[in-house]
């Protein structure tokens, strides 16, 4: 269920990346950042019910049941970096909106001109 | 020691101030060169971080190729901070803006992506050097850097989710991201299905980040766009520590005498890497464009040395590799002053530089036949090495893309030269100033352009000790065993 998220999600952030608006630009940004974020925690192992915690009541950690924490730090990081960037691009935007007054990736062509 | 240099990147980030920058890249370079002394004495230097033993922690790794970057990476660094204080090459704003800061975060990315010997980690690293490059990039909001750098921005955040793909199926298949670990695990030859999915995904997005064909078209669009200085140390250092991890993933990670599809994959691409590049070149009437265009062709040329696989191969590569950095950096710098004289890029527009100019056409000249690799400068050691390599494993058509496209190269450097040196003043125009009197005027830029050339021309006259220190960087990076030794403590 949850890789077909994925998939669906890789997909759709995909497509809104190759579309000229700048809004679905930021959208597939958005998505495809979080698609691969699904990604790493389908490719970790996905675990139900056992989160990555060691309880203090319990005297021995149940080790194998555990949910890999790992990919879970992965993930933690990826958001974060992934926020950034998103970020970036939404103020990047911007500004290119009110220097260059268009909403079309197609019309930005000033630098590849020969 | 290492630690001592990892405070170092740690603490520049606070310093903004332009002294502080030129101090902390001295300081680093300083470092540098202890380390590729004391490398040279012990092969490799691995520290882990967190107090983690090797597989869980955090490793830093240096070894030959990685100390001889990081060398390069605090020289250039110093002749950048240099460069930059020349008025008006960056506006005052810029520089209140946090020029330094994003550099020097910058530079630490950089070398963190030379250190780290994991691959999350290399992941971080990426991250760090390429949201501070955005940054540099866009510096200023002019109204062609934010055109040129949305497109740099989200194809690089393409490249780095790629990457954070390939990393998703190691740790989902071996359950590791430790570079040595996952080098051990992945020879197992039951994986090999899903670690060549793996090693695509990572030949993409390093391709992405160095610049390969296919995945070369934000390059020509965003670099030239900042001011020169921070166009020169991206164009010198970013696309190389793509190159770097290409060479660091299919030598340790993929090696390529096992994966001979993607090996073929990468001859091919570097191939036409070389081709466009240089044709795009010819094609350009910017300076800064056709460096650009240069810079792509070049890069061909050292994955194909990686390509080639064979240690003379490699060695060519590092040798062009560190060779390039430092040329390339320098023609930034030179297509810089000549911008600042004649006040446009547009090759057309520039003219009679050498009558006036003759210290910057003398720099002009080497450089460029330096870059084309003419004997005895350094270019045609390192491609010397790449051809003979070409030869001994018959790769004739590859050679044969090479030979002509350093001739193509030549071209199109001779060009700039012809137009915008050799032709007449038109006299009418405003007088070009005179040279002594800019020199003293600008004489930061003279001197970073000037420390750089003196030190290609070390090179290039004697490259002896170099070769060898590459040649044995090249072995080492052939040898993965000592690498997972080293980091595993076997």
């Amino acid at each position: 269920m949850i890789s077909i998220l994925t998939g669906f999600l890789f997909a759709t952030g995909l497509y809104l990346l190759l579309h000229k608006s700048f809004m679905k630009l930021i959208a597939g940004v958005i998505l495809f950042g979080n698609a691969c974020n699904m990604f790493l925690l389908i490719a970790g192992g996905l675990t139900r019910n056992h989160p990555a915690f060691v309880s203090k009541s319990a005297d021995a950690v149940a080790v194998d049941s555990m949910a890999d924490p790992v990919p879970q730090a992965f993930i933690l990081t990826a958001i974060v970096i992934g926020l950034g960037v998103q970020a970036f691009v939404i103020v990047l935007l911007k500004r290119i909106y009110q220097t260059s007054r268009t909403n079309n990736l197609d019309e930005l062509t000033s630098t590849d001109r020969v | 020691m290492l630690s001592g240099m990892l405070c170092l990147l740690f603490n520049k980030y606070v310093k903004v101030q332009r002294f502080i920058a030129v101090a902390g890249s001295l300081l680093a370079f300083v470092f540098a060169v202890m380390l590729v002394s004391v490398i040279d004495r012990l092969d490799t230097v691995v520290m882990q971080l967190g107090g983690w033993e090797a597989p869980f922690g955090i490793t830093l790794f240096v070894d030959r190729l990685a100390a001889l970057l990081l060398c390069i990476t605090a020289l250039l660094a110093l002749a950048v901070s240099v460069f930059s204080f020349a008025e008006d090459v960056l506006s005052s704003r810029k520089k209140r803006i946090g020029f330094y800061p994003a550099f020097l975060f910058m530079l630490a990315g950089i070398s963190g992506a030379f250190l780290t010997g994991d691959l999350f980690n290399l992941y971080v690293w990426f991250e760090v050097m390429l949201i501070s490059s955005f940054v540099l990039i866009t510096l200023g909001s002019k109204k062609d850097q934010l055109q040129g750098g949305i497109k740099y921005v989200v194809i690089n955040f393409v490249a780095s989710s790629f990457l954070l793909l390939a990393i998703g199926i190691l740790y989902g298949t071996t359950g590791n991201t430790n570079l040595a670990a996952l080098s051990e695990s992945l020879r197992d030859p039951s994986l090999k299905a899903i670690t060549q999915l793996a090693a695509v995904l990572l030949l993409v997005s390093f391709g992405i980040k160095s610049a390969l064909f296919p995945f070369y078209f934000w390059l020509p669009s965003s670099y030239h766009t900042p001011p020169i200085a921070i166009t020169a140390i991206i164009a010198g250092l970013l696309t190389k520590v793509g190159v770097y991890t290409l060479i660091r993933t299919f030598t340790l990670l993929f090696p390529l005498q096992q994966h001979h599809l993607i090996q073929q994959l990468i001859l091919v691409l570097s191939c036409i890497t070389m081709i466009i590049g240089v044709l795009g070149a010819i094609n350009q009437q910017d300076i800064r464009k056709i460096l650009a265009f240069n810079l792509i062709s070049k890069i061909g040329f050292m994955v194909f040395g990686l390509a080639v696989y064979t240690p003379i191969a490699i060695c060519g590569a590092i040798f062009y590799m560190l060779h390039h950095i430092l040329v390339k950096t320098n023609l930034f710098f030179v297509a810089g002053i000549i911008g600042k004289i004649a006040g446009s890029y547009e090759v057309k527009k520039i003219k009679g530089l050498y009558d006036h100019f003759s210290l910057l056409s003398f720099l002009f000249m080497i450089l460029s036949l330096t870059l084309v690799g003419i004997p005895p400068f350094s270019g045609f050691w390192g491609k010397f090495m790449l051809v003979d390599a070409g030869l001994k494993v018959k790769e004739y058509l590859p050679i044969s893309i090479m030979l002509v496209t350093s001739l193509l190269t030549l071209y199109s450097m001779m060009l700039i030269w012809k137009k915008c040196f050799l032709s007449e003043y038109a006299k009418e125009k405003q007088q070009l100033p005179l040279e002594r009197v800019y020199v003293k005027k600008h004489y930061h830029m003279y001197l970073a352009s000037v420390f750089l050339l003196l030190i290609t021309l070390w090179i290039s006259f004697s490259p002896t000790w170099l070769i060898d220190y590459t040649r044995k960087a090249a072995e080492q990076v052939l040898q993965p065993a000592n690498y997972i030794n080293a980091v595993l403590k076997k």
